[in-house]
């Protein structure tokens, strides 16, 4: 930020760079326009009003480097990269077993052809990739976030975000990984009668699932802060500022959820669950036109107990699972740290900033109310239910029009930004730009 | 094919170069000097299912004298030889001979059943001897005294149990008259007294007077008055007093049959008719026993009938005169009885009509009265008094008995392979299942070793017929380590762990079998597993075993051939020898002039073809037939029954192909001519395989999982993701004419005739298996019958054919067989919800190519907590009407017509409703589900899931009968073997040949119980 000064249209200026901060980590994008928050600019009664519009997509992920098929036939690899590999969308779990997909949870097989199969084959003994697919597809989405900050007085504000978002699957297919030597193999006919893209349609419709494109529009999650932020300036001679702020928050469940019938079904948000953000961020200025920044945040999520689908075997993998029950879901709180480097009003009222942003959730646990179905070892280990990291860079262009003595100081702005690695998470790369307002009340 | 790797022992050895040598067998260690077990050579055996104790009696010893009474037990310390533990250190026992004994479970307390009292006869003695585990002191009693009251000439045979409904364990004892040297003289007889425990665990052996029940008198106990022999007012025969001509006199008591009388004593005899006329000599003694305080009384029982107007010999247990004045015999040797899968019970006897020297290859089956709750249970039972699942009348004639040619009766479905000299050295039952030991040294006629015949059952649950004497244990298992002599005294199949326990008395060694995963150069018949393993890369998929009911090469052929299919090849070896007469069990390799004593030996089967007989070929598929899942032979046999008219037999080869190339059904067969494999010309492998190349068979679509023939039509079920199909071939001589031969006889969802329910399938998805139930005729394998018909398990639950054709009547698609003429109906199609539901995808039966008729399946069951889910089984047995009476070419049974509802099914909760006694609540379903399932009629294998990885299996063994085996609960654990234990998949469990080793197809390879 640049220097503070004591004039309440100079920091007009400034605001831009001081009024973002409310974006979330998911995993199936990066923050979009946001990688690193900056602290907020204190001056009490300033107000901010912005809408964002971005959009991305990909046809690539990363998945844990030791899912199933990340080493290839070999099933089970030794590999313990922090990173994954570079894989289809779709297929950041690894390789879905599908020869046990009905196993401990099959229906009566007298009643339906499509139960049978699956009891058949999980009564197969197994050979290598027999049963294990390989699924793809597209992932697009597009969102508008609608944010606004209200500063109080001594450094106190609030924040209000309310993003909505259209989350889009679609291209689903998959390539099936059986072997061609030994048995079963890839011509097995209980198998060949599973993967017949009618057959698995009415297999999993059996189980109220489906598995094919999918897209979703709605609200995603709310969040609320109560921040309070700090601006010291001349520390030193080459040092215009140093800027913190703290803030502590409210992630409200507003967003749609996972679809239990749809397997490619992704959530809003962060699934229905209530998060508390605790933020640390920090900025210091040199020269008139540079700044570093940094950013430190926890997101702690309460438990929640819902329907979701579970795995009923340990031999199951990924999005698609035939059971369904009540678990109360321990989610793995979110962590994040970036940095930022920023060539601010370097140009009239233009900036350019490259951020780079790591965000980390923890495994989450999920405790079934029917074990004996789901057991909870068993269901835990769910590589849909492992932790999930991404390393993200950013670019960003701003223009500021703020004038010297405007009350209404408008800016704008484009972005970009993409993971760069990471494990189990989309590789979305994503475009927009955003329009805003300060507005400094002089009460 | 690709040519075929004649050389294939040379890759062999060189894997072999690198292996350890073969693992067999482990030999127990007692005070013997190794290899022996012990110093002296054991004279009696008894296993004690409960436990698994093995109890051995030896030869007096003056080297660890304290083991001439001992125990040792595989089931409590597996995956090691087992080491046997001393019970004679009491004076009255240590270094003497133990003759007999006989394990009686303790009733006197809830854990008594594994703390059995064993009660010794130390042999010439007059007294018997009992001691538990926990207490060696030992309990001796007075005088065994004969029915005169003078001291016994000798103890024949000891046997226990628990007096049904009570607490008394009773012990009985066949006694010689004083100074006697026959069993059946005067005064002798059967002897008896209680046994009980103190509160520490020591035994007491107390002798009673059974005739009035009375405590012993001062010169002690008081055996039964009366000789059992036949006297003029007895009922039991017609006139006169029999000639005992033996000292054996066996014993066997049942607590289970006759209830209301106390249970029922058999005893076996060698006895002979008086040389006149019309009169009659039974071999079987039957008692009822009555408590009366303080002990109990023996009656002797037997059936009414009257001497037959002209001499008859037909009958097993019986001699009898006609007419004719001519002494004739009758000698049992041994007694045991069994209590079948379907609930009925049968005496069980080694001998029979004539004397012992005639009759010692015999092994009968009769049935008994039981459950009546009349003084007729336990009597032999009039053959057609069946009602509600018992016999229910004793016979009162002799057309109510069985004659000795019937089918039902002949255990082993013939002679045992020894001579008619060569008496059973021990005998065995569990389950349904019949194990007899000989102990003969191997000659001309003489195949020693351990046999087993199991019991095939019909729509009443009654044994409808038995399977051929097959080989239980390798040869090195008996007397010589290299198989030169096979010989077994005293064995037991323990189907708690599955595995088989033998004890030899020259050799002094006992033995039991051991799972292995044999590796080394495969010089000897026990690396048959690693030559198997080494040809096919250690993925053995399919195996095909050409044993002597197989049609056809059974009726010709000297060599027993086993086919191990693996990834696009098929490895061939022989496995054994057998006679070339029908039905005639397994023996070593005949020559000209007799058995090829080198047969006999272990090396002679030198599977890396190192000697001049070739023993092991490798095969290959073309390129792209991918695995080998199913393999088979066509059985076909001559045209007329003096095998002037050659006709091939062809083995085929089901194969999985690959990405690129379909599956398909291929056929070993000359490249020219087309020609298969003759059995009449049959020679030996290295002379007929050079050429031959396994060709597709074009007119057969699908992957082919299941190939059968029992000598009538060949059928082959292929399936694909849409359609299941069963092809049907009859006799063919060439591969061409095969080809042409094939037509579609089911086929999934297929409705013959349009708007028509005759044979339709239309609710038939899929199609999983299939078996022939009914073929050719037992007692008459080498043509094949019009009336073979053919089960099949589909989605829709079961189907059979009812085709008055016969299945084997494959002319024409149009004109001749075909789905419509099959007439495919469903089994109890409205009655039974057994069988209207899904079925796991295999139907297993007993191993055995001949008119089987009985099968095992699954169905699925709902989870106990959450009964939405099917995650369990119940394993079922079917047995179905034969529909051939007794067998006989074109004789209808019942007044049964092909075109009725087959629903004659006597169908099993194979773990709820399987009860030899009372009917175990455990199993009724199943942990997980099982992939596959084995029995050999007693051990019963469950190939199950593994609760803990759904991507792996196990094997669960349960006996036929847990309550014998004191299985109480669920949660048994599954075999702990080791190579067992590593292997995650299993593909199949078959005996092969006549080797006498159990394998297993699995996913580490082939493995081996020997």
């Amino acid at each position: 930020m640049k220097k503070l000064t004591s004039y309440s249209t100079l920091f007009a200026l400034l605001l831009p760079a001081a009024s973002f901060g409310a974006a979330q980590s998911l995993f199936y994008r990066t923050e979009p326009y946001d990688p690193v928050r900056e602290p907020r600019f204190e001056r009490s009664w300033l107000s901010t009003a912005r809408v964002s519009v971005m959009g991305g997509g990909t046809k690539k992920g990363w998945e844990d480097s030791e899912a199933p098929g990340a080493n290839g036939s070999t099933l089970v690899s030794t590999s313990t990269s922090a990173n994954g590999s570079k894989t289809d969308v779709l297929n950041i779990y690894g390789w879905q077993n599908f020869q046990f997909l009905g196993a401990n949870i099959v229906n009566n097989p007298a009643t339906s052809i499509y139960d049978a199969v699956l009891a058949q084959l999980d009564q197969d003994p197994t050979n290598g990739t027999f049963g294990w697919v390989q699924y793809n597809g597209k992932f697009s989405y597009i969102e508008a976030d609608i944010y606004l900050a209200q500063n109080f007085t001594h450094g106190f504000f609030v924040d209000f975000l309310l993003p909505i978002i259209k989350t889009d699957v679609k291209d689903v297919s998959f390539t099936d990984q059986s072997p061609s030597t030994g048995f079963p193999n890839v011509n097995t006919a209980e198998w060949q009668f599973l993967i017949n893209p009618t057959n698995l349609a009415a297999t999993l419709a059996e189980y109220n699932l489906t598995a094919s494109d999918y897209s979703k529009s709605g609200v995603g999650d709310i969040v609320i802060d109560l921040g309070w932020t700090m601006n010291k300036e001349d520390i030193a001679d080459s040092v215009d500022f140093l800027d913190v702020t703290l803030k502590v928050g409210v992630n409200i469940p507003s967003g749609y959820k996972q679809n239990t019938e749809q397997a490619f079904s992704i959530a809003a948000g962060y699934n229905k669950h209530v998060g508390i953000p605790v933020i640390f961020d920090a900025a210091i200025g040199f020269f008139e036109w540079f700044t570093l920044g940094a950013h430190i945040q926890g997101t702690f999520f309460a438990n929640k107990t819902q329907q979701t689908r579970m795995l009923t075997s340990a031999a199951q993998n990924g999005w698609i699972k035939l059971g369904v029950g009540e678990a109360k879901q321990d989610m793995g709180n979110l962590f994040e740290a970036g940095a930022l480097v920023k060539a601010d009003h370097f140009y009239r009222g233009l900036s350019l900033a490259f951020g780079y942003l790591y965000a980390r959730q923890g495994a989450t646990t999920l405790t079934p109310t029917n074990t004996s179905l789901f057991p909870t070892a068993i269901v835990n280990t769910d590589q849909m239910l492992q932790s999930w990291h991404w390393h993200s860079i950013s670019v960003r262009a701003e223009y500021d029009f703020a004038k010297e003595g405007k009350r209404f100081n408008p800016h704008l702005g484009i972005f970009y930004t993409q993971p760069v690695a990471g494990k189990r998470v989309f590789r979305t790369m994503t475009g927009g730009g955003y329009l805003g307002v300060n507005v400094a009340w002089d009460f | 094919m690709k040519r075929m790797l004649r050389s294939a022992g040379a890759l062999l050895v060189c894997s072999a170069l690198l292996t350890p040598a073969a693992q067999a067998y482990y030999t127990v260690t007692a005070n013997g000097t190794a290899p022996a077990t012990y110093s002296a050579a054991p004279q009696t055996a008894m296993f004690y299912k409960p436990t698994g104790d093995y109890f051995v009696g030896t030869a007096l010893t003056a080297t660890g004298p304290t083991y001439t009474l001992n125990y040792f037990n595989y089931r409590n310390s597996p995956n090691a030889a087992p080491a046997a533990t001393a019970l004679g250190t009491d004076a009255s026992i240590s270094g003497l001979a133990v003759g007999k004994l006989t394990v009686c479970p303790y009733s006197g307390s809830s854990t008594g059943i594994t703390t059995p009292t064993i009660v010794a006869y130390i042999t010439g003695a007059t007294t018997l001897n009992a001691v538990t585990k926990a207490n060696q002191t030992a309990s001796v009693t007075s005088t065994v005294k004969d029915a005169a009251g003078a001291a016994t000439a000798g103890v024949q045979a000891l046997t226990s149990g628990t007096l049904p409904g009570t607490t008394t364990d009773a012990i009985f004892a066949t006694v010689l008259a004083n100074a006697g040297t026959n069993f059946g003289e005067a005064n002798s007889g059967v002897a008896g007294g209680l046994l009980t425990q103190s509160a520490a665990g020591a035994a007491n052996v107390q002798l009673y007077n059974v005739t009035t029940g009375a405590a012993a008198v001062t010169t002690g106990g008081v055996a039964l008055s009366g000789s059992f022999a036949l006297a003029a007012s007895s009922n039991y025969a017609r006139v006169a007093t029999a000639t005992a001509v033996a000292a054996a006199a066996d014993a066997w008591y049942d607590p289970l049959i006759g209830t209301s009388n106390g249970g029922t004593l058999y005893t076996a005899v060698q006895i002979a008719t008086p040389a006149t006329a019309s009169t009659a000599a039974f071999g079987l003694g039957i008692y009822h026993v009555t408590a009366a305080a303080p002990s109990f009384t023996l009656t002797q029982t037997g059936i009414i009938i009257d001497v037959p107007g002209a001499t008859d010999q037909t009958r097993m247990f019986l001699a009898a005169n006609g007419p004719t004045a001519t002494a004739r015999n009758v000698a049992l040797l041994k007694v045991r009885t069994m209590h079948t899968s379907t609930g009925l019970a049968y005496v069980i006897f080694n001998g029979g009509n004539g004397a012992a020297a005639a009759v010692g290859n015999l092994v009968y089956a009769i049935p008994v009265v039981n459950g009546t709750g009349t003084s007729a249970d336990g009597l032999p039972a009039k053959v057609t008094s069946f009602t509600n699942g018992q016999y229910t009348v004793a016979a009162a004639a002799l057309a109510d008995l069985y004659a000795s040619n019937t089918i039902a009766v002949q255990v082993g479905n013939g002679v045992l392979p020894a001579a008619a000299a060569t008496a059973a050295s021990d005998m065995y039952v569990d389950g349904d299942t019949v194990y007899v030991s000989l102990d003969v040294a191997p000659d001309a006629t003489n195949e020693p070793g351990m046999y087993s015949s199991q019991a095939v059952f019909n729509s009443l649950g009654q044994i409808d017929h038995w399977t051929d004497w097959r080989k239980v244990i390798p040869n090195d298992m008996g007397n010589s380590a290299t198989g030169s002599n096979g010989s077994v005294t005293f064995g037991a199949v323990d189907s708690y762990t599955g595995h088989v326990l033998a004890i030899e008395n020259t050799a002094a060694v006992a033995k039991v079998t051991q799972w292995t995963q044999p590796t080394g150069t495969p010089s000897s018949q026990p690396l048959l597993a690693a030559a198997v393993n080494s040809a096919l890369s250690n993925a053995c998929y399919s195996v095909f075993d050409l044993n002597s009911s197989t049609t056809g090469w059974g009726h010709t052929v000297v060599q027993r051939i086993t086919a191990f299919g693996g990834q696009e090849k098929v490895c061939f070896a022989v496995t054994g020898s057998s006679s070339s007469a029908d039905n005639a069990a397994v023996i070593a390799l005949t020559t000209s002039t007799g058995i090829d004593a080198a047969a006999a030996i272990d090396t002679f089967y030198a599977y890396d073809n190192s000697t001049a007989n070739v023993m092991f070929v490798t095969t290959s598929l073309p390129s792209g037939a991918g695995a080998v899942v199913s393999l088979g032979y066509s059985s076909w046999d001559a045209d007329n029954t003096t095998g002037t008219t050659a006709t091939s037999g062809f083995f085929l080869a089901g194969c999985a192909g690959t990405a690129s190339t379909a599956p398909a059904l291929y056929v070993f067969a000359d490249p020219t001519t087309g020609a298969g494999v003759n059995p009449r010309s049959f020679t030996g492998l290295g002379n007929v395989y050079t050429n031959y190349t396994w060709q597709k068979v074009t007119n057969v679509s699908g992957m082919p999982v299941k190939i059968m023939s029992n000598g009538g039509g060949l059928h082959v079920l292929t399936r694909t993701a849409t359609l299941d199909r069963i092809y049907s071939a009859s006799k063919q001589t060439t591969l061409s004419g095969l080809n042409n031969s094939f037509i579609v006889t089911a086929s999934s969802g297929a409705v013959p005739i349009a708007g028509s329910t005759a044979s339709s399938l239309a609710s038939v998805k899929q199609i999983y298996d299939f078996v022939i139930s009914v073929s050719a005729t037992a007692s008459n394998a080498a043509i094949a019958q019009p009336t073979e018909q053919i089960m099949m398990l589909t989605n829709d639950g079961i189907y059979t054919t009812s085709s008055l054709l016969g299945m084997q009547a494959v002319t024409s698609a149009t004109t001749g067989l075909n789905q419509l003429t099959a007439g495919w109906a469903k089994i109890d199609a409205t009655s039974s919800v057994v069988t209207n539901g899904f079925f796991t995808d295999y139907m297993a039966q007993p191993n055995y190519n001949r008119n089987p008729q009985t099968f095992w399946f699954a169905n699925f069951a709902p989870d106990a907590a959450n009964t939405s889910v099917y995650n369990r089984n119940i394993e079922y047995q079917m047995s179905r009407q034969s529909f051939l009476a007794n067998n006989v070419i074109g004789a209808l049974a019942n007044a049964l017509t092909y075109s009725e509802d087959p629903s004659n099914t006597a169908t099993y909760n194979i773990a709820q409703s399987f009860n030899q006694t009372t009917a175990p609540t455990i199993y009724k379903t199943f942990p997980v589900t099982a992939r596959l399932f084995y029995s050999d009629g007693a051990r019963r294998f469950f190939i199950q899931k593994n609760p803990s990885d759904d991507t792996k299996y196990q094997v669960l063994a349960l006996p036929y009968n847990a309550y014998d085996y004191n299985i109480t609960a669920n949660g048994k654990s599954p075999m702990p073997d080791t190579v067992v234990a590593q292997a995650g998949s299993f593909y199949w469990c078959r005996e092969i040949g006549s080797t006498g080793r159990l394998m297993m197809g699995t996913s580490n390879g082939v493995i081996s119980l020997q």
